[in-house]
């Protein structure tokens, strides 16, 4: 497998996806996105939180998920396992509890106290005599379908989940098996409420070409070479509905001065595979040399960037058809010293420019593709996994 | 010929007006709104600036066109001519240039994809890995574009039903030999008020206000004893377009410090001192003519004076969201004295400016309350009446008549 080669590859490998332009309309089509909260976002396991956030019983966290018009409760029960619920109190649906999250032993709504236990099921009710053939039982709070990979916690809005999260995770199930990432740390959260298209801001992070411009000033030559002038993707690798990529890391890469104080005593975030410790088996499965790190596509808002020692989740939220909340955060591992939390720093804040020169694209590009200036994108085969992207997209909207 | 305040109705000249009160409806409806923004925001020609504005080959400026919820640059190429061009990308549709400036090609800073003066793409890094991409193809898309007198217009219509000329219609050659190109601009001024574009606009358009709302800064120079309500000169009612003769009352008392002002240098008010001006300006030869107003179908006003003009252009946001510019534009000084009465100018219309906006968004306000369905108007006010009928002419059919 070449980095450098400058044929198009991967469109040959991948000929369903065809190599014509594809159109902006399901960009920036109302119509479209109301299809997509419908036959998507309705039906599909979606990522709300990790594990480590709840880890005791009584736990829990509100995720407030407005493409689903729902809030949802993610707690862990006595028995150590993890439930999800619709946030609504089965009297007059007010809500039980507020988005964040907190330790509790029951769900106790403001407006007249009925309260339900970490099952959910309604365990008092004030003044209940003044009910009129009221069986409690059958008041539990409404449960959502909730599962685990790896820790990553997804819930499922749909009544009868069409598929387990086991048949959803598809061909990435086993990828991280075994690899430590409940052993990780937050590093940094970050959250923006941008102006753009959910599909819109997926595709950057879903791409390299753009790389060497746009973000030419904070890794001139961390993932790019003389032999890779434009950051080919080494390794791309496309799914039923989830695919993933290896990126390129330039071996000759010169730190900057503050880059090598920065990394004396710690890891970098661009180290890539050339550091003396062998690889878990989990990373870099193509086997490619010069591998930065693993970008990882989970249909349809989850993407997950792991490298060695660190990764990265992005949940991207729709809450209209031309704005989207972005929630970002890096894991790294522990730091063990003041000058392996040094080297974090360097790490998050290079992350975090990265992430805003991103971010700078986004409003301009939702703005040209809705000013009918173009009715479609060309795009190169490096960019391919886009094209897969809005196919999988079409083909939920189209069934 | 009027020359004279209440010797004719206006009325009776453009009968097919009527008379009869209008409906606050055009003003309230966000129905309406989008009907203007479809019939006539994207198919007619709007002024965007000057050509001044771009003297040099490669000199280029950005106009973010809200109303439309377009970006568009536009730019003077190497032959000398004016180009505008969607701001956008043809790759992924990011916006190619973010503020003004001077360029001799321009590169999208996502992937590098480069553009000459002309909208030719002339560079796509990588471009081996695109298949079957032909560069000619993804030229960046034009907007047509146009100048009448300096002024620059666009047009987002693909196919625009006139020329500019067409449009630009009776008023096309009455400013010839107006010395716009050695004027030079004094002060920009810009706002957005919650009001409807139409509402906006009329302020600028009927002086019956002038007694009231500016008592304090200019009442006593536009209305006189022979003219106590300010009645206009002369209005010329055209197919869209409209043009009327401002009174100036030449008994005008300045005060000490407009004196001390001008003293040395040029009132912006100073009738025609004799001038010859073009035939447009001040038709009827009146002795006490002030200065002209033209508005320009649909969102432009230019108002011309002996030694100064100034524009407004008006972009509706929303139904009942406006964002507006004036820009003055004053002959060049030579000396001190003549720079304290342009400063003089430019504050005694800022102040005349801000009373007129003081008034909008509580006008709009009571429209929008359901307080009044109709406004009854004053023949003094024939230059509204019309300016509704052109919008009505428009959005109110089904068919296209813009």
């Amino acid at each position: 497998m070449s980095s450098t080669g400058t044929r198009p590859q991967w469109t040959a490998k991948y000929p369903e996806l065809g190599t014509e332009p594809l159109p902006v309309e399901p960009n920036i089509s109302t119509e479209y996105f109301e299809r997509e909260r419908q036959r998507i976002f309705k039906r599909c396991w979606l990522n709300v939180g990790r594990l480590e956030e709840i880890p005791q019983p009584g736990d829990y966290f509100v995720k407030e998920l407005a493409i689903l018009k729902s809030s949802i409760i993610v707690v862990r029960g006595k028995d150590g396992a993890i439930r999800g619920f619709h946030n609504v109190c089965r009297h007059r649906g007010n809500k039980l509890a507020h988005e964040g999250c907190g330790h509790t032993s029951s769900f106790i709504c403001g407006f007249h106290g009925w309260t339900y236990d970490l099952t959910g099921k309604l365990v008092r009710v004030p003044d209940e005599e003044q009910f009129f053939d009221f069986e409690k039982s059958e008041y539990a709070l409404k449960p959502v379908a909730i599962d685990v990979w790896e820790g990553f916690v997804f819930i499922n809005i749909d009544a009868h989940p069409a598929e387990t999260l086991q048949d959803w995770m598809g061909e990435l199930y086993e990828q991280y098996l075994g690899y430590p990432l409940d052993k990780f740390t937050l590093v940094a959260r970050y959250q923006a409420t941008v102006n753009t298209n959910w599909k819109v801001f997926m595709d950057i992070t879903q791409e390299s070409y753009h790389v060497p411009c746009l973000h030419k000033r904070i890794v001139p030559d961390s993932n790019t070479s003389k032999g890779n002038p434009f950051c080919h993707l080494p390794s791309i690798r496309i799914f039923r509905r989830h695919r993933a990529s290896s990126v390129y890391a330039n071996p000759e890469h010169q730190p900057t001065p503050a880059e090598a104080v920065a990394y004396k005593h710690g890891m970098t975030v661009l180290e890539g595979a050339t550091g003396n410790d062998p690889l878990h088996r989990s990373l870099n499965p193509d086997a490619v040399s010069n591998w930065a790190f693993d970008s990882n596509v989970i249909f349809p808002n989850l993407i997950l960037h792991v490298g060695k020692g660190w990764y990265i989740t992005y949940n991207f939220w729709p809450l209209a058809v031309d704005r989207t909340l972005l929630d970002y955060k890096f894991y790294m591992t522990a730091a063990t010293s003041p000058g392996k939390k040094i080297s974090q720093e360097f790490s998050r804040v290079l992350a975090r420019d990265l992430l805003r020169e991103d971010l700078s694209t986004l409003e301009s590009v939702q703005g040209g593709l809705a000013s009918g200036a173009l009715r479609e994108m060309p795009l190169s085969d490096q960019e391919i996994m886009l094209r897969h992207s809005y196919r999988v997209v079409e083909d939920f909207i189209r069934d | 010929m009027k020359t004279a305040p209440n010797s004719e109705r206006w009325a009776t000249r453009y009968p097919e007006l009527g008379t009869e009160p209008l409906p606050v409806e055009p003003n309230i409806s966000p129905e309406y709104f989008e009907r203007e923004r479809e019939r006539i925001f994207k198919r007619c020609w709007l002024n965007v600036g000057r050509i001044d504005e771009i003297p040099k080959t490669g000199d280029y400026f950005i106009k973010e066109i809200e109303t439309l919820r377009a970006s568009v640059v536009v730019v003077r190429g190497k032959d000398g001519a004016i180009r505008g061009f969607y701001n956008v990308c043809r790759h992924r549709g990011n916006k190619l240039a973010l503020e003004n400036g001077h360029a001799r090609s321009f590169v999208c800073g996502f992937h590098g994809w480069t553009y000459d003066l002309l909208g030719c793409l002339v560079r796509v890094p990588d471009e081996e890995q695109f298949v079957g991409l032909d560069k000619t193809q993804y030229g960046l898309t034009p907007v047509a574009t146009d100048v009448w007198e300096g002024f620059i217009f666009i047009n987002l219509d693909p196919n625009p039903a006139e020329s500019l000329q067409e449009f630009i219609g009776e008023l096309f050659d009455q400013f010839r030999g107006y010395p716009f190109a050695a004027m030079r601009p004094a002060v920009n001024y810009s706002a957005v008020v919650n009001v409807n574009w139409k509402v906006f606009m009329e302020i600028f358009q009927e002086c019956y206000h002038v007694a009231y709302i500016h008592q304090r800064s200019v009442a006593e120079i536009g209305t006189g004893k022979d003219n106590p309500f300010g009645h206009l000169l002369s209005v010329r009612l055209y197919r869209r377009h409209r043009s009327a003769s401002v009174y100036y009352n030449p008994e005008h008392r300045p005060t000490a410090a407009e004196t001390l002002a001008f003293k040395h240098g040029p009132t912006i008010l100073q009738g025609t001192a004799g001038k010859v001006l073009p035939r447009g300006i001040n038709p009827e030869g009146s002795p006490k003519w002030g200065f002209e107003i033209n508005a320009i179908f649909p969102n432009f006003i230019l108002d011309l004076a002996n030694g100064s003009y100034w524009t407004q252009n008006f972009w509706p946001l929303a139904v009942d969201r406006t964002s507006w510019e004036v820009k003055l534009y004053l002959n060049p000084t030579t000396n001190a004295g003549e720079k304290i009465s342009q400063e003089f100018s430019k504050v005694l219309m800022r102040d005349a400016f801000r009373e007129d906006l003081s008034r909008l968004e509580n006008i709009q306000l009571n429209m929008a309350s359901g307080a009044l369905t109709h406004t009854p108007l004053s023949d003094q006010e024939i230059v509204v009446r019309h300016a509704y009928k052109v919008v009505e002419d428009v959005v109110g059919t089904s068919t296209r008549s813009a």
